[in-house]
């Protein structure tokens, strides 16, 4: 009995020990926090709007933390959290329908955006799980390593991509018109800016997942020739458009011949956008060389090689390809086909837009000089004003104050204000500002 | 005070109701469907909310692995002895999931009853595994036995996976059903993927097999495709 006694009483001084101590180290851990706290950085905004738009992740508001994504990278492109902001914009589009083109584009724009983010690992995810392609070498790598232990649970099937002319081209239109649209609406002109930028919409509708099944079926037959043999697929796609040009097969995976690891890939676009009696098919040719690997400044090279014999609509297309490399010499090559008068103005005007939504470093430069050496063109002054504010560049802001104080066209300086105002960051709201308090 | 002690060590002592293999109940039966069926009339006359009823599988082949040069090896590094581990409700006697364990190893199972049915042959489990893929009412279950079904070596189970492949109502068991096709040997698992994707109804299933035929990486495979894009 006694000793019964004195084992509950040891048990017991036991456990009051563990709960003062346990008391103590929580009194320490608070304190910890406080200093914690006291030595974190001031929160930044770019942060704050950033959890904002996570939030709205987090609740299924994909519309809105697109939003505050956006703000994020258009507003604080330095920042810190800017790679994280633009992960966080890749997985909300691709929860949105029709935007998983955008989705990609981004996915493939992130490495040389943020060459030494810890993220890219992350989006490389993202994009197997939007193509449901593993890169090349990570796949040779899988293929090495011993099947998961069992059961494993089936791999679904690859969805058919979903990233195709149409798609792509279709984002960029609607982007411009968006510009566009607001351009008039706040200006109360610029109502002729988009009508060029509207034309692009004419080419490149291909829909590469088809509604019919019989034809969704054969492109993911193809698919699977592409993954054994891609030399092959690309024999087989060019035997099709023998018999049919417009072979609705072939034009729905031309991204896959351009993606594709094959050397005879470039040829075979080439031969298409070149030869095709085909209209659809020469413009998804040119659209997809923009796409393809390799060198991108031989890319920019091969299509300004086809235009000296393009037509109107496949200039207009070359145009819009070279707005897709983004490179100082596609840029330059833009800023040629912009200033050359022999060009019809949709073609000029589409090349000015690709200029003001390329981010090289010189792009306000060059529409600076377009601008002073087209003073017999209204319309193309007036898109290089409009294209000026696509770019959102505080030199851009500078000079389109300038022109609308002292240009002598009225609609020119209407135009110009009107791209202030669609820029609509703090300098531009000064520029706009001092415009009214000018006497 | 005794109280008090007793109480004590009660809870500090609670008993854990552990049993090993030999503490496994042995239902009587001629065939492995025979012993199942009294395992579950006898689980479900118990208190227990749920017990397990377990066997030991055939001996497999091993996994297949073929690179992407058409190197195919084969992979013998599974368990020996593999249990496979059925844990089912009293209250309608269905499978509620499926788990694999490895015999070799120590096994101890607490609280809940151990019906153990033996070693069965290919055959049996097939036909085992086959039931329960059609009757299960849960997904991952079904799954999880249509995946078992594919890796049994029984010609019959291929033939049978081929058929749930085709015949089942539901879309996302056939889809099942293929994929565990394509896990099989190339001389069986090709042509039965090559059948469905030429003839099934569901175009869903036939880019399913489509997928898979892709992965295997066989000059067969490449000289089927171009007949179906070709044709």
């Amino acid at each position: 009995m006694y000793s019964n006694l004195k084992w509950i009483s040891k048990v017991m001084l036991l456990g009051l020990c563990v709960a003062a101590f346990a008391a103590s180290a929580s009194a320490q851990y608070k304190r910890v926090s406080t200093l914690q706290l006291s030595l974190a950085p001031a929160a930044d905004e770019a942060r704050d709007i950033f959890n904002a738009g996570l939030q709205f992740y987090d609740q299924s508001r994909y519309a809105d933390a697109e939003g505050k994504f956006r703000e994020v990278l258009r507003r604080f492109p330095k920042n810190a959290i800017a790679d994280r902001a633009d992960y966080y914009l890749i997985r909300t589009l691709m929860q949105q329908a029709g935007k998983k083109s955008d989705a990609l584009v981004r996915i493939n724009a992130f490495a040389r955006r943020y060459p030494s983010s810890t993220w890219t690992a992350d989006v490389q995810e993202t994009k197997i799980q939007l193509t449901n392609q593993a890169p090349p070498r990570a796949e040779a790598f899988l293929l090495r390593q011993a099947p998961p232990a069992p059961p494993a649970p089936p791999a679904p099937p690859a969805p058919p991509t979903r990233f195709g002319p149409g798609a792509e081209i279709s984002a960029r239109i609607r982007e411009d018109i968006r510009n566009s649209v607001r351009a008039g609406i706040n200006g109360g002109i610029g109502a002729g800016i988009g009508a060029g930028i509207g034309a692009i919409s004419i080419f490149g509708p291909g829909e590469p997942q088809s509604a019919d099944p019989e034809l969704s079926f054969r492109q993911e037959v193809m698919r699977a020739v592409y993954r054994n043999n891609p030399d092959r697929a690309i024999e087989i796609q060019g035997e099709l458009l023998k018999s049919n040009p417009a072979d609705p097969l072939v034009l729905s995976t031309l991204n896959m011949l351009a993606t594709s690891q094959s050397a005879k890939a470039l040829p075979m676009l080439l031969e298409i956008a070149k030869n095709s009696s085909n209209a659809k098919a020469r413009k998804d040719a040119i659209f997809w060389i923009s796409q393809s690997r390799g060198d991108k400044d031989a890319l920019v090279d091969t299509l300004t090689g086809l235009l000296p014999s393009a037509n109107a609509d496949d200039s207009e297309a070359i145009t819009h390809a070279l707005g897709q490399v983004r490179t100082d010499k596609s840029v330059n090559a833009l800023a040629a086909i912009a200033r050359d008068k022999n060009r019809t103005e949709t073609v000029r005007n589409s090349a000015l837009v690709s200029i003001g939504q390329s981010r090289v470093p010189n792009r306000v430069a060059l529409l600076e000089d377009i601008y002073k050496n087209s003073s017999d063109s209204l319309p193309i002054r007036r898109q290089v004003l409009f294209a000026l504010g696509q770019t959102r560049d505080p030199q851009a802001v500078t000079l389109l104050g300038s022109i609308a104080s002292s240009e002598p066209s009225i609609e020119l300086r209407k135009q110009a204000v009107s791209a202030l105002n669609q820029i609509k960051s703090p300098e531009a709201t000064q520029a706009l500002e001092n415009l009214l308090l000018k006497k | 005070m005794n109280f008090l002690t007793a109480s004590l060590a009660f809870l500090l002592f609670l008993p854990q109701g552990v049993s090993g293999p030999a503490d496994f109940l042995r239902p009587p039966g001629g065939t492995l469907q025979a012993r199942y069926d009294t395992a579950v009339a006898q689980g479900r006359a118990s208190k227990e909310d749920t017990f397990w009823v377990a066997y030991q599988m055939p001996e497999r082949a091993a996994a297949h692995i073929v690179s992407p040069d058409g190197i195919e090896s084969v992979r013998t590094n599974q368990p020996e002895r593999v249990g496979l581990f059925l844990l089912v409700r009293r209250s309608d006697g269905a499978i509620d999931r499926i788990r694999i364990v490895n015999l070799s190893q120590d096994i101890r199972v607490h609280d809940r009853q151990v019906y153990w049915l033996g070693e069965p042959n290919g055959d049996e489990n097939g036909a085992l595994l086959l039931r329960i893929a059609r009757i299960s009412s849960t997904t991952q279950v079904k799954n999880d036995a249509i995946f078992w079904l594919g890796q049994e070596i029984s010609r019959q189970a291929g033939e049978d996976l081929e058929k749930l492949a085709t015949n089942d109502p539901e879309v996302e068991v056939q889809k099942q059903a293929v994929f565990a096709l394509s896990q099989r040997r190339n001389d069986e698992s090709i042509p039965s993927l090559e059948r469905i994707a030429k003839e099934h109804p569901n175009s869903a299933v036939r880019k399913q097999a489509i997928f898979w035929l892709g992965q295997k990486r066989d000059p067969r495979v490449l000289d089927f495709f171009e007949q179906l894009l070709k044709k």
